[in-house]
């Protein structure tokens, strides 16, 4: 209790309160921008934290990326352009509920669930981050390779129009992926001899022009010729959020566990925790039928997740050193810069920081709620502006984000490659998301896969030699083969004609 | 521009090929199997199985009905001279932009597409997309400049360059 008393007398200090508001504010800011990312915040935040003493700098990045990733929902609902990767999973379904008028229940959705999510993480980081981390930590290469095959198989199951077609797309995500330096050999794989392939693609700049780009094109040749509904005013953006969550409540806690749990295993984030749920989410509605239509059920599950995971990440970050996202990869950096060293020892040679960090992890998600709200009342008059004005500037900020990758602009040229391949994709009923998920993902299962190969001198049993992994596995194969036995099952089983 | 599913499936099956193709000669893990041209051979057999389904399918429904849908679609808006060239432009924006955004800088070339896109989009108001695109354009540099420090090119202004 003294240490807590200790933590939070460091956290109520208005220094700290000023440092996490601005900083909530810049996250909200970096998280909205298409081409900007929540790591990028936090990447951008440590030379303003060398100052600081430890306390206020940590508290200044677990806000700013807490705002990051709720705000990253914002474009993504009202102009279908998520601003972070964690919100490409159910973009799609949230400008469909805006196209139908319900903007507001969208975003107060989003911003409540992700509160929720976000205080679910965080008190499980405080009571469970040493049980957790045990857990984390006995996932392998084999448990990794399943779980992203898992993540990779709940991007094609929500995909829209045609399962083939989602599968296409997917395979051009893992395809890129694998573009530049073998991750075991090295050896240059599709580069066609152009140095700056040899990084691979990056990640941003494909996002933002498959997403952005594609609908910047899209609008221009829409332009005066239908008359989309827009929603000019979002007056009150909780009118009908409390329905909706105490009639999927379960959802709320389910995205919250599975987002937490996912965000604790080294490597995962909140992308993957996004697409997991909703997956789950559609998987386990009553009305699945109704997802894709503009239904809010999914949305619930996977706001939730995005914040809850950002807690779960700090967990092995903590315990081991070991980052759970990109996130804390940065963030461990810091933490030895202040002299927090992660490890068990930090839980006993200065316990009232590390409850410090907690406190300020609760105080970030409460912040969420007049920010956030604020935000969206700002993010409306996005809306007012007219679109021949608006998407011009949009691609501009596309550019200069996808120029800040490496300060290159060969990231602008990927970017308007791969925008035109995504126009071209939609156009012909191919969903785009699945592809980016691909990206994401292809690198993760490739690495663990060789490796598990390495390790077990070509074995492939060793995938099913573990027990989680073995779940793990049985779990992916089987929603692999569901349709085919869905299919026989019917053969077999013909239904009764009423 | 939509195309048939089927001619959609031989482009998968052309960049199959394409990706088997260029992945022959990677090496391999020493005394193993599995080597660099693993996961690009199994993407490329995986997408050329949906591209000969997507193509079987096509085939079936044509079959079937006597008639599918046909080869190549033009949307609706290419039919308008206005939509093609916004379109357009706005592709060509892109590619000014990447070849010569170093040499001119962000500030010039950012506010002659933005004004070109305005005033395109606008159908004309020279004088306000020339003052809006100015505007935008100095403002985003200052944000990301100045404060983000993004290094976007200053070109012909880099002796006035102050951050």
């Amino acid at each position: 209790m003294h240490v807590l008393a200790q933590a939070f007398q460091l956290i109520i200090d208005p220094y700290v309160l000023i440092v996490m508001l601005l900083s909530g504010m810049f996250g909200l800011f970096m998280g909205a921008m298409p081409g900007l990312s929540a790591t990028m915040a936090t990447a951008l935040l440590v030379p303003v934290t060398f100052f600081m003493d430890p306390v206020p700098a940590l508290a200044s990045m677990v806000t700013a990326t807490a705002m990051a990733i709720f705000a990253g929902d914002l474009p993504g609902v009202l102009l279908r352009i998520p601003g972070t990767p964690a919100s490409a999973a159910y973009t799609n379904e949230a400008y469909e509920m805006t196209k139908q008028g319900k903007a507001e229940l969208a975003l107060g959705t989003c911003l409540t669930a992700s509160v929720f999510g976000g205080l679910i993480g965080s008190v499980v980081l405080a009571t469970a981050a040493p049980a957790l981390a045990e857990i984390a930590i006995k996932f392998s290469s084999y448990e990794f390779f399943w779980l992203a095959c898992l993540g990779l198989t709940c991007a094609a199951l929500v995909s829209t129009g045609s399962p083939v077609k989602g599968v296409a797309s997917l395979l051009f995500g893992v395809f890129l992926s694998t573009v530049g330096l073998d991750p075991i050999l090295g050896y240059p794989r599709f580069t066609f001899g152009y140095v700056e392939l040899m990084g691979g693609v990056s990640f941003i700049p494909a996002m933002v022009g498959m997403f952005a780009i594609a609908e910047v094109l899209r609008s221009v040749a829409s332009l005066g010729e239908r008359q989309e509904p827009v929603q000019a005013s979002l007056r009150n953006i909780f009118a009908g959020v409390f329905p909706v969550l105490r009639r999927y409540w379960v959802n709320l806690l389910r995205g919250s566990a599975i987002g937490t749990l996912v965000g604790a295993l080294p490597g995962a984030g909140g992308d993957i925790a996004a697409w997991i749920n909703y997956a789950l989410s559609k998987r386990l509605s009553r009305t699945p039928e109704k997802f894709n239509t503009g239904h809010v059920e999914g949305l619930v599950d996977a706001s939730a997740s995005n914040n809850a995971s950002l807690g779960g990440a700090w967990v092995p970050a903590l315990v081991f050193g070991i980052p759970g996202d990109s996130i804390t990869a940065i963030v461990i950096g810091v933490l030895y810069v202040k002299g927090m060293n992660p490890g068990p020892m930090v839980f006993i040679e200065r316990p009232e920081l590390i409850y410090a960090v907690f406190l300020s992890f609760f105080l970030a998600n409460l912040l969420l709620i007049p920010l956030g709200y604020a935000s969206i009342k700002g993010a409306k008059r996005l809306l007012l502006i007219p679109r021949e004005i608006l998407m011009p500037i949009i691609m501009i900020f596309c550019v200069v984000g996808s120029f800040a990758i490496n300060n290159t602009v060969f990231g602008v040229s990927l970017m308007l490659i791969l925008g035109l391949i995504a126009y071209l994709m939609e156009e012909n009923g191919i969903p785009v998301a699945p592809a980016i998920l691909g990206l994401v993902l292809g690198g993760i299962i490739e690495e663990n896969f060789m490796s598990s190969m390495m390790k077990s001198d070509g074995d492939l049993t060793v995938f099913f030699s573990r027990t989680v992994a073995a779940a793990l596995g049985t779990i992916t194969i089987a929603i692999w083969f569901s349709p085919l036995f869905i299919l026989v099952k019917r053969r077999l089983f013909p239904a009764r004609r009423a | 521009m939509k195309v048939n599913d089927a001619i959609t499936g031989l482009g998968l099956i052309i960049f199959a090929v394409g990706v088997f193709y260029f992945s022959l000669g990677a090496p391999t893990i020493r005394n193993s199997i599995y080597g660099a041209a693993l996961f690009p051979r199994i993407i490329a057999i995986l997408m050329g199985v949906c591209g000969f389904y997507m193509v079987a399918k096509e085939a079936l429904a044509r079959r079937s009905d006597g008639k599918g849908s046909p080869l190549f679609s033009v949307p609706d808006w290419a039919r308008s001279r206005w939509h093609v060239a916004n379109f357009l432009l706005i592709i060509a924006s892109l590619l000014i932009y990447i070849l010569f955004s170093d040499i001119v800088g962000f500030d010039l070339i950012g506010t002659i597409i933005l004004f070109a896109l305005f005033a395109s989009l606008r159908k004309g108001r020279l004088v306000s997309s020339f003052a809006v695109a100015l505007v935008s354009t100095c403002l985003i540099h200052y944000l990301f400049g100045y404060f983000l420090r993004v290094p976007l090119p200053w070109g012909v202004f880099v002796n006035y360059a102050f951050f």
